[in-house]
């Protein structure tokens, strides 16, 4: 399968610090890969380059073989990336089949909504997150898990190629998670490209089958979870300098 | 030795997700412990249900004989608990020597304030030499120095320190942890919450491996070393 998401030498630099030095990588077309690294390693930067959230200072981000680096968010999404983000974010008085039409209406959304009508559609959705008998209830009254589940919606609504998931599991309970890695495993099995980051790596690291691993901004390995895992870089990040001296 | 802190049983939730399980915990006076675990394994939440920020939804936690769980903060920190936060939470537009004094805002004795504050420069001489300095403009190894200072400053019974390497370079890092060996030495019990499991096990005597809010593991340095259990909670595999 093609290469759908390439990252070429990217940086981008705070005053002062740089979140993201000199980053390459890529994805192909139905892959399911995670981006791990420590807090503050740079993932969400990652995906804030991605998704048009932030400029890069230098380097390159195509997509689809074309270039999208600096484009603006909703023009990136047209063309087919969505991303959640790790704090939820919802319109939290209007009902969740309104959240979700909202992002029907973006112009890859709107493709398909005009086949089905956007209220069958927008329900469609929803009954793929698991939260169709909600429909009518405002965001504002539901737990975390079912507005993790919503973000999902909301990003599926704009029919994406490529769906960001930026820490889909933090603050929920056991059940919650496995709500949500079955989500995203039927995302993928229906043909969704699936880039999503974790900085807590007992769901993600049995989830995905590529790992790409970074530390300070900087590219440190890829591989399958098992071979990320034992990389000697990796664990100096996660454990601290020394650990060769842990069984 | 006596036991200065005991948590039974202790269980907080944050909505439905459980942040600590069953934890049962003592520290015994003079002792130093150290908590270590992955982000998100609660350490901080930890800390936070004993200094009171947090009111735990379960069990009881003992300080010196009396229970303490369900007081607030500023009462427990009365009794001699000090909490040196994650982030450090300095009064960045204060001066150094004005933040060392807030720390001491519990202190009645004026002789106990210039012994602790002789002992904190002699821990951190940087933090004398910059006394006048606002914190908002110190680095950030010497705002984590000021962030412990200020704590000592309190004549704590009990140091909790939350995460005291966060952000640093492995020199800094270092600098910091012999300091917290030198104030054990002092006398101050002290328990530490730490995510770089090598550097908290270099200090810790007693080591406590966190994992989703529970205690999965204690032991020695040279009894956790052997347990390939610490890189499975930290990696996930």
């Amino acid at each position: 399968m093609g290469v759908i998401l390439e990252i070429k030498n990217l940086t981008k630099k705070y005053s002062g610090l740089t979140a993201v030095n000199d980053f390459s990588f890529e994805i192909h077309r139905g892959e399911f890969v995670g981006l791990i690294g420590p807090n503050g390693a740079g993932k969400t930067t990652i995906f804030n380059l991605i998704s048009g959230l932030e400029r890069p200072n230098s380097g390159a981000v195509r997509f689809d073989g074309r270039d999208i680096t600096g484009m603006k968010p909703y023009k990136i999404v047209n063309l087919g990336i969505a991303r959640t983000f790790q704090l939820v974010r919802s319109f939290r008085f209007m009902t969740l089949l309104d959240n979700i039409s909202v992002s029907c209406l973006s112009s890859r959304g709107k493709e398909v909504a005009k086949q089905y009508g956007i209220d069958e559609y927008a329900s469609s959705i929803l009954a793929a997150v698991g939260l169709v008998d909600k429909a009518r209830i405002p965001p504002i009254i539901l737990p975390h898990g079912d507005l993790r589940k919503l973000q999902i919606g909301k990003a599926l609504g704009t029919n994406p190629q490529l769906l960001l998931l930026d820490e889909p599991f933090s603050g929920l309970s056991h059940e919650e998670q496995k709500g949500i890695t079955d989500l995203i495993i039927k995302l993928h099995d229906d043909g969704v490209t699936v880039f999503m980051t974790g900085h807590v790596l007992r769901e993600l690291m049995h989830l995905v089958p590529r790992v790409v691993a970074m530390h300070q901004g900087k590219f440190i390995t890829e591989g399958s979870p098992q071979e990320v895992a034992n990389n000697k870089i990796v664990l100096e990040a996660y454990l601290g300098k020394g650990s060769e001296q842990l069984a | 030795m006596n036991n200065l802190l005991e948590m039974r049983k202790i269980y907080h939730y944050y909505g439905k997700a459980r942040a600590l399980e069953e934890i049962n915990l003592t520290i015994e006076e003079s002792a130093l412990d150290a908590v270590i675990g992955p982000n998100g394994a609660g350490k901080s939440t930890l800390l936070r249900v004993i200094s009171g920020l947090e009111e735990p939804d379960r069990g009881k936690i003992e300080f010196l004989g009396e229970r303490i769980d369900g007081l607030k903060a500023y009462k427990i920190a009365k009794k001699g608990i000090a909490h040196c936060p994650e982030r450090r939470r300095l009064f960045y537009d204060m001066s150094v020597m004005e933040n060392l004094e807030m720390g001491a805002y519990t202190l009645k004795n004026r002789k106990k304030f210039h012994e602790l504050l002789d002992f904190v420069f002699e821990v951190f001489p940087r933090l004398k030499e910059r006394k006048k300095q606002r914190a908002g403009t110190l680095s950030g190894g010497e705002q984590q120095m000021l962030a412990i200072g200020r704590a000592i400053m309190a004549n704590p019974k009990l140091l909790l320190l939350d995460e005291p390497s966060l952000g640093l370079a492995p020199k800094i890092k270092n600098k910091i942890f012999d300091a917290v060996n030198k104030i054990k030495k002092e006398g101050t019990t002290t328990l530490l919450v730490e995510q770089d499991a090598i550097l908290a096990m270099e200090v810790g005597e007693n080591i406590h491996l966190l994992e989703e809010g529970k205690i999965e593991m204690r032991g020695t340095k040279e009894q956790l070393e052997k347990e390939p259990r610490i890189k499975k909670v930290y990696l996930g595999i």
